[in-house]
């Protein structure tokens, strides 16, 4: 990990804490409609499947995993930067 | 894939979850998913139906633990909500099959305002089924 990317500042912020599976994913497919291509969002997470479940949405939505992090201090917490790529909303049906 | 058919069977509360909370997850991603109740699930589409929703059998004693469950990780712990949620996504629809409901005395006004009406089966498969990228039966 390079410390340009520790000192990156998110444009927006997710904290799907105590959530499980598929919620972060839907609450994550939420609020990345929201955001301008380029902009960097932050997730915040304590659902460890994240740790696959992220990367594989990043790798097929065609986002950019800029960051992935993992702390078992007070308790698991995942954090993850994410870089929207496109423009695309709807990740099926426009491709 | 751009659309999703889900066939649902059972009208527990346990077995109907998962296949809601597949839609639900499909849906926010942009997929069309297009839901098929039929057998005792049709009465899950009814609004006294979805009220009764029980645990299944040999779990039924779990009910209390597992609605606590489905709340904490992020789902409504009711069946009405959840569908309400599908709803808003704007990429759900709800069918009940015309067997179903004459098998088990649902008529349209006994339907949920958020389902989408009462369906042949062969226009369920011939419409959406063959049509579909993915189904999914449970």
């Amino acid at each position: 990990m390079s410390s340009e990317h520790l000192n990156l500042k998110p444009d927006r912020m997710l904290d799907t804490s105590g959530l499980s599976c598929p919620i972060p994913i839907i609450r994550l497919n939420e609020e990345v409609k929201c955001m301008k291509k380029g902009e960097l969002l932050e997730v915040i997470a304590s659902d460890v499947r994240t740790r696959y479940d992220i990367p594989s949405w990043c790798e097929r939505t065609g986002n950019e995993l800029v960051l992935q992090q993992y702390s078992e201090k007070e308790g698991v917490k995942l954090r993850y930067l994410i870089r929207k790529k496109t423009d695309r909303v709807d990740w099926y049906s426009e491709i | 894939m751009k659309s999703l058919v889900i066939v649902v069977r059972d009208d527990s509360y346990d077995k109907i979850l998962t296949p809601l909370a597949f839609a639900y997850l499909e849906a926010s991603e942009g997929v069309q998913v297009d839901i098929l109740f039929v057998n005792w699930a049709v009465k899950a589409l009814s609004k006294d139906g979805v009220e009764q929703l029980k645990v299944d059998g040999r779990h039924a004693g779990e009910e209390e633990r597992l609605r606590s469950q489905v709340k904490k990780a992020g789902l409504p712990a009711e069946i009405r909500e959840i569908i309400k949620a599908l709803k808003s996504t704007g990429r759900v629809k709800l069918y009940a099959c015309s067997l179903a409901a004459n098998i088990f005395g649902v008529g349209e006004k006994d339907l949920l305002p958020e389902a989408d009406g009462i369906v042949g089966a062969s226009w369920f498969l011939n419409e959406k089924a063959f049509k579909a990228d993915h189904c999914q039966y449970f």
